[in-house]
């Protein structure tokens, strides 16, 4: 009664066993051979450069490499070179390439989501990080800082942008009751909407004004995507950083203003881990250097947006 | 070896940054339930206009007009051509261009029924593009599948009937669809399953289901694996219900051909669709010696 075809299964199955053992093999060759490779650390040949055990000490997730996430969307801090879209350019990026070139490191800048960027540097077990840090205009509180430790480099407000004439009058977040605001994805300025809202968890402190009135809330994992709703008319005004807005108003003159600064500058760090402060100390130790030699302030220049610095100029 | 044993201890500690409490805390969450609330409203939708869609593209493909008949393959061309995340985005971008984004999202009638759980308010707009993109790619699976369903009838069976004096309308809503549903139930069951998850592509265009839903919180809360672990009970749950269901219904159509004696499936068989290919065919095959 059993068909030829039910009978033939055990043989099947294993061939299955052997295919996952086979696997399970060439996994383990696959793992022992990047044992033997991450111990080969090659050192740049500049006297200044680290000794071969502070970078050992550093357990960088790709050896020779300092490997830093950015949420390249986010111009003028971290964004796409529009005439190269493979190269990273803003002064997030020209501060974390030099980083790397002062730890003698090659720099790898990977392109992430902001919302998954500090869990992927901080989640994993050291040396499995998916990245050693991350410079990407995080501002510093509370809720991040159980998480990473974050070194303050720069200063930015809040802003918010509307189409030109503002028809709706967003000038502040108890304007935006009622109406469509675009806002990136577990930024603090979707912390503030949603707490406005009282739908959120309370920890940027803004009080529930439009409880009753919600704030339509339009939320996406790229920046990019939050302008193009104030560019195309989906949404009333769109709410980031200040020289976000302020970098946008001025690549697009005639479409787009700024509605208002909510918050003034307040500091933003770059991510490092908790576990692994030797990196920490070095980079650090690199930003403090690139103060004092001027390398520091020249990025900022460059940029226009040496007004943010941080610690305040004088 | 070595490298091999210290790799599968990392794998078996992997609680030591997975923090199993955030699956047992957001699982049963309102938010998250709202979110596989929306997924089910969203396919069920899909689906239902989809099949629609299918067996109208079937009608004019096999019609007598060609202008229809060329429209129709092109449509099917089109939309098995091209991802559905591309649809989706693309309907979502289009909207505004065309002055219907915000009438939409002023209606906002999920609030009005209770959906104030999620992230956010379910907006219309989205909600709308997800249920045009899905429906409308799903139509052009659908056709080919109603095509093989129709066409797998003997085309006797259409001519006997015509020969009895039924038109050739009443022929098929009486004698060749009722059969053609048998096929097309199985492949409209797999339909419907990635159907489930082919919604998760909604989370592109800001739309609070299942997925989006969990990735929201998860990565507020800086876990965000163990909300994608959560996010996926939620959608194996989904799965197999729907599993047990398509059990249920392919039984019920296939009753004569199933052999008395077969043993009846356990529950656990039907839940998770084991075994339920060999229903009917057991019986089919000394039937045909």
């Amino acid at each position: 009664m059993t068909p030829a075809s039910l009978r033939s299964r055990p043989n099947i199955r294993r061939a299955v066993t052997v295919g996952v053992v086979g696997a399970a093999m060439g996994l383990s060759l696959l793992l022992s051979a990047c044992g033997t490779t991450s111990t080969t650390t090659t050192t740049g040949n500049n006297a200044n450069c680290p000794s071969s055990a502070t970078v050992a000490s550093w357990h960088l997730a790709n050896p020779g490499k300092l490997t830093i996430a950015s949420d390249t969307t986010y111009a003028p801090a971290e964004f796409a070179d529009p005439n190269n879209v493979g190269s990273f350019i803003g002064y997030d990026m020209d501060l974390a390439r030099e980083f790397a070139k002062r730890l003698c490191l090659e720099p790898n800048i990977i392109k992430a989501d902001f919302g998954t960027i500090i869990t992927d540097v901080a989640g994993p077990p050291l040396g499995q990080q998916r990245y050693d840090m991350s410079i990407s205009s995080f501002t510093i509180n509370s809720t991040r800082q159980q998480k990473v430790d974050m070194i303050p480099y720069f200063t930015a407000g809040e802003s918010i942008m509307v189409a030109t004439g503002n028809p709706q009058h967003i000038t502040s977040i108890d304007s935006m009751c009622g109406k469509t605001i675009a806002v990136q994805d577990n930024t603090v300025e979707k912390s503030e909407i949603d707490d406005a809202n009282g739908t959120g968890d309370k920890s940027s402190g803004q009080a529930p004004v439009c409880k009753d009135n919600k704030i339509k809330e339009l939320h996406f994992t790229s920046e990019n995507d939050v302008i193009l709703q104030v560019v195309n008319g989906n949404a009333d005004a769109s709410y980031q950083d200040q020289p976000v807005t302020d970098y946008y108003i001025s690549k697009n003159p005639g479409k787009t203003e700024s509605g208002g600064i909510t918050v003034s500058p307040a500091p933003q760090g770059i991510v490092m881990r908790k576990d692994n402060a030797p990196l920490e100390t070095a980079i650090t130790n690199a930003l403090q250097a690139m103060r004092s030699d001027g390398t520091y302030l020249k990025i900022l220049t460059n940029w226009g947006v040496q007004k943010l610095a941080y610690p305040p100029l004088p | 070896m070595g490298g091999l044993l210290q790799w599968l201890q990392s794998v078996v500690t992997l609680n030591h940054f997975f923090v199993w409490t955030y699956v047992w805390k957001y699982t049963p969450a309102p938010a998250i339930i709202q979110g596989a609330i929306v997924t089910v409203i969203l396919s069920v939708i899909s689906q239902l206009l989809g099949t629609l869609i299918g067996l109208m593209l079937y009608f004019l493909r096999r019609g007598r007009i060609r202008v229809f008949r060329i429209s129709a393959d092109a449509y099917i061309w089109f939309f098995r051509g091209t991802p559905l995340a591309v649809q989706i985005l693309a309907f979502y971008t289009l909207f505004p261009y065309l002055h219907i984004s915000r009438p939409l999202r002023a209606i906002d009638p999920f609030s009005a029924i209770g959906f104030t759980h999620g992230p956010g308010p379910i907006f219309l707009d989205s909600f709308l593009a997800a249920i045009l993109a899905l429906s409308l790619n799903e139509g052009a699976y659908m056709a080919e599948i109603v095509r093989a369903g129709i066409d797998a009838i003997d085309v006797g069976q259409l001519e006997a009937a015509k020969s009895l004096g039924m038109t050739y309308s009443l022929a098929m809503r009486r004698i060749v669809l009722p059969q053609a549903f048998r096929i097309i139930i199985p492949p409209l069951g797999n339909e419907f399953n990635n159907m489930l998850k082919n919604t998760a592509l909604a989370a592109f265009i800001a739309l609070n289901e299942l997925l989006e839903t969990g990735r929201l919180i998860g990565d507020a809360n800086f876990a965000s694996l163990e909300l994608l672990v959560v996010a996926s009970l939620w959608y194996l749950l989904l799965t197999t219900i729907w599993g047990f269901f398509q059990g249920i219904i392919e039984r019920k159509l296939n009753a004569s051909n199933l052999d008395p004696g077969a043993p009846r499936p356990q529950w656990w068989q039907r839940a998770f669709g084991f075994g339920q290919g060999n229903a009917g065919v057991a019986t089919a095959v000394p039937a045909e010696h």
